[in-house]
């Protein structure tokens, strides 16, 4: 199944003061189905940027943006809504749970709304937090939260995972086994992830690497054989 | 303080001004209330105080049983203590008006050059308000008419009732009003008590003293000399009066001895004079007594001489007479006698002749011989004759002699008849001369016995003469005064509980924003800590920047709070009283204290939320704050329920109790808001039900006719009463004024007695309030207005001490309440009536129903009944109807205040909560926008909070309402005033819905900003 996602001249203007920024510049660029995604690039590259516009959470100022058969660029605030509520799954830097909410609730919280949530109990349990859904946010580790953040974002069947520096707070072997868990989803479920991150190394694990380097696409890369990430190091 | 500083508060206040303005806010709304509420007794103190300064309202007035000298004024106008006085002749009579009927009215006799207008007033200036002053004695000047007194035009004419109570005191007797004046006195629209009439003085006029037909003054008002330098309702004045108060009753002691010896000498002099002349009519009583018995022994001594007279004058007749029988038998024997003999000698003259002419015939005898014997019969015969003529002259005498006689004896009878009426009329006379005699003697006696008894009795009142007392009243005897007092003091009870609750709510939301700001400063906190500022350095920044709002806030709610405050509540005065012009001076120390207290409590709370921040370390402070964390609360452990709520009712039901602060604040600043409303309603709602329940359910007549007391109603009113169509039914009643003892307490009342008791209940309802049971006089003899046992706490079974207009005491027993609400009323039966108070109830009022009517014809009717004989007043309760409406109106206005109050409060409250819980969950929201729920669903997750906390507080107060609706209604009671006592269901309804409203409009303003959360919130670390 070829161009999953597409991005055709995708631009998108800040105007700060005297000066206008161009977070995102004639972005073009492609994913499959089922790919596990990385983009890269340093502070300002346009990441977020991008990620925001894919999750229906920025407008862009001109350019296509399309997921499978859905333009997400022409869609109403309304319909965006709806977009994100259905298709897409979210993972934050800093989890972004709701603190007066168990973990299990958390998870609830996002497959209450969608149309075929999963089980949000069995999500946990696949997560590997079987024992703690019953603990409030402020009683887990990090990596913890994380893991409830991606269940939260799972649980809701989307058509797309999208996770900005999920390991940005973590410790190096939690951020691993983080990124792990997500690597699994995507070869288990076959659901396609794209994961930002200024880390250059985790390229190694991708199926397709995006560099961007400011709002431009510097360059896409297919990778035949990602590593598994136990064997990369950085 | 450096201008850094300076500058980085004010950008502060820039970047958050929304919470900038939401301290400004509420501590503007606390302090001006506070401040406002607060002076608003002192300055309508002050202003009352001011006006009386102005208008030179006595301190002092002395009342003098027996009047006061010239001397006496003149000792009292020398007292250092005395600063000006005016002496006055002052009563209480009834008067007449063409228009009006008859009015209790309050005659104040002053000097002339005063009352003209020559020299000012000493004491109780007045304010000329129509008209003009005086310029003769026959006319009069009359205090401005109000609720109660009668408000008579311009020339209306006044005669004083002079065969009424103190009636005889007057010279003058008529006046016309030339001139309506406003004195301080008279001020109050509270009637005064009086001692004639109907028992409530209707109309209070000033004409000259010389009106009056008394030497003496009556009464004196005095103006302290130092007293008005102090405010009238100080504790220093009541000192001062107390003092003075104290020197004037030792010195009325002194004059009124000295007075009593005047008196006491002047009446043992009458009485001496007395004595002397009863002593001298004693004297010339027994002298004519005497000279009148004298007259009449006299008289009957002469009848009986007359009588003797008499009785001789009918023997003397008697023998008379007999003795002229005799000399008549005497006579006629004597005649008889010659007769006989004439008959002898007639005969033996016959028998010569027969001798002769036999002796011729025979011729015995020669002619010689017969001429011889011819002739010696011719010569027989001629004495014969002669003796016969003799005889017959002697019988004609005897005939004469005897009539003659007669005659005179005649005579002697004729005046023995006259002597004898004379007599009998001598008698006569003389019987009725003693009769006469007799009763002059009684009346005499009896006359001097009276004149006795009378100098007796002047003896023994003279000893019994009680010693003159003065009585010296301050200002608290003046209804007026009293009446403003008592109800600045209810206003004050009432300030004091209002504003604090408004300052602790202004705390509460300081308290959560400065908190929230520091929050949001945390990581800036950190850095200053780490760099090395102290704790107080770093503080300042947030003490000043609250301090600022603080400050603010308190300026304009200050500015505002003095003037306007106090200006509201004089309004709601005014329909109570003539008001002077309203002083609202900035009150430096209650700003002090208000702007302290609101300054003192946001730092405090300020300083508290820094130090709890602060005492963090700062490596601590720099990293993010852990979230606060989520607890389970008691309602999961209720599992089936529990499993049933969504994630954002269990999140919304956590919240509630997660931000105890949040909590709280709302709760109270919501149930404020709501019990301010219900209280307000509330408030309608018991001036309504005294409306309608007293003028329509209660009182169910329509007019009052009092007419001069009688058992059975005058005949040409009863006529009238059953002609007009336009009555419908009536009754005739005893009505009278009592007046209430309890302990100190002195509480005047109406007394009714019924004539006929079955009907009365169809004038006016006698039920109990709680059961709405009706109440009969048969059965419950004694029954008070519910108005007077609250005032007096009386219960069924209670006993009372009561005083009739007649000035008899009496004890009652309480039998039942009836529900009331205007004026105070004792409902008698005629049985119980005249048991206690010994004499029958006569009637002198009738109620009647009549079918409803336009003012004008209400009048028509007024004037007719007027001209009626024995009429003296009629009235329509309507006239005292309207004077409530005033009362309606100013509550009326009070509820708007209290609304729009209750909605700042409110708005302040809720705007600032939602405000701080959406910048605290700024990023929660966010990232529920990026899972994609609908605008509706954040907003209906945010909001259910709020919902739930408004409805608490709503619910929370309801019951504060009805305690601070209580409050205010026992403030605001008196015994002739009590308000209705429940809040309509209707009104907890308003309160709520308003409530609601002012939730859901901030709802409707935060909905907007929740809108314009910026998902992209949700990426940013959290700082």
């Amino acid at each position: 199944m070829q161009d999953y996602v597409v991005f055709q001249d995708v631009c998108k203007y800040y105007q700060m003061g005297e000066q206008l920024i161009k977070a995102a510049d004639q972005v073009t660029f492609t994913i499959d189905q089922g790919e596990f995604c990385v983009m890269v690039g340093p502070s300002g590259a346009g990441k977020t940027t991008i990620l925001n516009m894919l999750g229906g959470m920025d407008a862009c100022d001109s350019g296509l943006i399309r997921l499978e058969d859905c333009v997400v660029s022409q869609l109403t605030e309304k319909q965006l809504t709806d977009y994100r509520r259905h298709e897409v799954g979210f993972v934050f830097q800093f989890y972004n749970l709701v603190q007066n909410l168990t973990a299990l609730e958390n998870v609830e919280l996002a497959s209450e709304i969608c149309r075929n949530p999963l089980d949000p109990k069995e999500v946990l349990e696949m997560v590997g937090l079987a024992d703690r859904m019953h603990n409030f946010p402020a009683q887990l580790s990090g990596g913890e939260q994380q893991r409830v953040a991606i269940a939260r974002a799972l649980a809701k069947n989307p058509k797309i995972l999208l996770c900005d520096e999920p390991t940005g707070a973590l410790d190096y072997e939690t951020g691993k086994s983080v990124l792990k868990l997500l690597h699994d989803s995507c070869r288990q479920t076959g659901r396609t992830v794209i994961v930002i991150t200024h880390n250059q190394a985790l390229t190694q694990m991708a199926d397709r690497v995006i560099h961007l380097r400011s709002g431009r696409v510097a360059k896409v890369e297919r990778n035949a054989n990602p590593l598994p990430i136990e064997r990369i190091e950085w | 303080m450096s201008r850094a500083y300076l500058k980085s508060i004010l950008r502060a206040v820039r970047q958050s001004l929304a919470r900038f303005l939401a301290i400004f806010a509420i501590v503007a709304l606390g302090v001006g209330f506070l401040a406002g509420l607060w002076s608003t007794t002192p300055d309508m103190r002050l202003s009352l105080d001011t006006y009386y300064d102005q208008q030179r309202m006595a301190d002092v007035y002395i009342k003098a049983t027996m009047g006061l000298t010239e001397e006496d004024i003149a000792t009292l106008s020398a007292l250092p203590e005395v600063d000006s006085l005016l002496p006055a002749r002052v009563a209480d009579v009834l008067v007449d008006t063409i228009d009006d009927g008859r009015l209790t009215t309050r005659v104040y006799g002053l000097p002339w050059t005063q009352l003209n207008g020559e020299q000012p007033l000493a004491v109780n200036q007045w304010q000329l308000v129509a008209g003009r002053l005086p310029e003769s004695p026959e006319e009069c000047l009359i205090e401005q008419g109000d609720a109660y007194l009668a408000d008579l035009e311009l020339g209306a004419v006044l005669r004083i009732v002079t065969d009424g109570e103190n009636g005889d005191l007057f010279a003058t007797t008529e006046f016309t009003v030339v001139g309506v004046v406003a004195s301080p006195f008279y001020f109050s629209n509270e009637r005064e008590p009086s001692n004639v009439g109907k028992g409530r003085l209707e109309v209070v006029i000033y004409v000259a003293d010389s009106c009056y037909d008394l030497d003496v003054y009556t009464d004196v008002y005095i103006v302290s000399a130092a007293a008005t330098e102090l405010l009238t309702f100080s504790d220093a004045y009541e000192e001062h009066m107390e003092a003075f108060v104290a020197r004037l009753e030792e010195l009325g002691e002194e004059r009124s001895n000295l007075r009593y010896a005047e008196i006491y000498g002047e009446g043992q002099d009458e009485l001496d004079k007395a004595r002397a002349e009863l002593a001298e009519a004693e004297e010339e009583a027994a002298r004519e007594l005497a000279d009148a018995w004298q007259e009449i022994t006299d008289a009957r001594r002469q009848l009986a001489e007359a009588r003797i007279e008499l009785d001789r004058g009918y023997a003397d007749l008697a023998e008379a007479r007999s003795k002229l029988a005799h000399e008549k038998a005497e006579a006629e024997a004597q005649l008889a006698e010659k007769e006989q003999e004439l008959e002898q000698a007639r005969q033996e003259l016959e028998q010569g002749e027969a001798s002769l002419a036999a002796a011729l015939q025979a011729g015995l005898i020669g002619p010689a011989q017969a001429e011889v014997m011819r002739q010696q019969l011719d010569q027989g015969w001629e004495q014969y004759q002669i003796g016969v003529a003799a005889l017959e002259g002697a019988k004609a005498e005897l005939t004469q002699q005897m009539a003659e006689a007669e005659a005179q004896l005649a005579q002697a009878e004729l005046d023995l008849e006259r002597g004898e009426r004379e007599y009998a009329e001598g008698l006569r006379e003389l019987v009725k001369g003693e009769a006469d005699y007799w009763r002059a003697r009684a009346e005499v006696e009896a006359e001097l016995n009276s004149a006795r008894a009378d100098i007796e009795e002047a003896a023994r009142e003279l000893e019994e003469l009680e010693m003159p007392t003065w009585y010296v009243l301050d200002r608290n005897a003046n209804v007026s005064f009293a009446s403003f007092e008592i109800n600045t003091e209810k206003v004050q009870a009432i300030a004091t509980v209002f504003p604090v609750f408004f300052l602790l709510v202004a705390a509460l939301v300081s308290l959560a924003s400065m908190t929230r700001m520091i929050e949001e400063e945390r990581t800036q906190l950190g850095i200053m800590k780490a760099l090395g500022y102290s704790k107080g350095a770093i503080m300042e920044k947030y003490i000043g920047y609250c301090g600022l709002a603080s400050l603010a806030g308190s300026v304009v709610g200050l500015v505002v709070g003095f003037r306007y405050i106090p200006a509201v509540i004089w309004q709601v005065f005014a329909s109570m009283y003539k008001l002077p012009t309203l002083y609202t001076p900035f009150r430096w120390s209650f700003a002090l204290v208000a702007t302290g207290s609101a300054l003192l409590l946001t730092m405090l709370v300020t300083v508290y939320a820094c130090n709890r921040a602060l005492s963090e370390k700062p490596a601590s402070l720099m990293r993010p704050r852990p979230p606060q964390a989520g607890k389970r609360i008691l309602l999961e452990r209720v599992t089936s329920l529990w499993s049933r709520l969504t994630f954002s009712q269990k999140a919304t039901a956590r919240n509630l109790f997660r931000y105890k602060k949040h909590f709280y604040m709302t709760v109270m600043g919501v149930a404020g808001c709501a019990a301010l409303l219900l209280t307000g309603f509330g408030l309608q709602n018991s001036i309504d039900v005294l409306a309608n329940a007293q003028f329509n359910a209660i009182l169910q007549y329509q007019l009052t006719i009092d007419y001069a007391e009688d058992v059975s109603i005058p005949a040409q009113l009863e006529d009238w009463l059953q002609q007009q169509e336009q009555v419908l039914a009536y009754t005739p009643a005893h009505g009278e004024r009592g007046t209430v003892y309890q302990e100190d307490r002195k509480v005047y009342t109406t007394i009714y007695v019924p004539q006929d008791e079955s009907s009365f209940a169809q004038f006016i309802a006698l039920q109990e309030r709680a059961s709405g049971v009706a109440l009969d006089l048969t059965a419950s003899p004694v029954i008070i207005s519910e108005t007077l046992a609250r005032a007096l706490r009386l219960q069924p079974g209670h006993v009372l001490a009561i005083e009739n207009a007649d000035e008899i005491k009496a004890q009652l027993t309480v039998a039942a309440i009836t529900e009331n609400y205007v004026g105070s009323y004792i409902y008698l039966s005629a049985t119980a009536y005249e048991a206690a108070f010994g004499q029958e109830a006569k009637a002198n009022t009738v109620l009647a129903q009549t079918v409803p009517l336009e003012t004008a014809a209400q009048d028509e009717l007024l004037s007719a009944l007027l001209q009626l004989k024995d009429v003296e007043r009629a009235e329509f309760i309507d006239q005292a109807k309207h004077s409530f409406d005033h009362l309606v109106a100013s509550i009326d206005f009070l509820v708007v205040i209290i609304i729009l109050a209750a909605g700042a409060l409110a708005m302040i409250v809720l705007y600032n909560l939602i405000n701080i819980n959406i910048e605290e969950r700024r990023r929660e929201l966010a990232t529920l926008r990026v899972l994609g729920f609908h605008n509706e669903e954040v907003a209906g997750y945010m909001f259910r909070e709020t919902a739930i906390l408004t409805a608490i507080g709503t619910l929370v107060g309801m019951p504060l309402g009805k305690l601070l609706h209580a409050f205010v209604i026992r403030q605001a009671e008196s015994s002739d005033l009590m308000l209705g006592q429940s809040i309509e269901p209707l009104s907890y309804l308003w309160a709520v819905l308003l409530t609601l409203v002012f939730a859901a409009l901030v709802c409707l303003v935060m909905a907007r900003k929740l809108r314009q959360i910026q998902m992209v919130d949700s990426m940013k670390a959290i700082e």
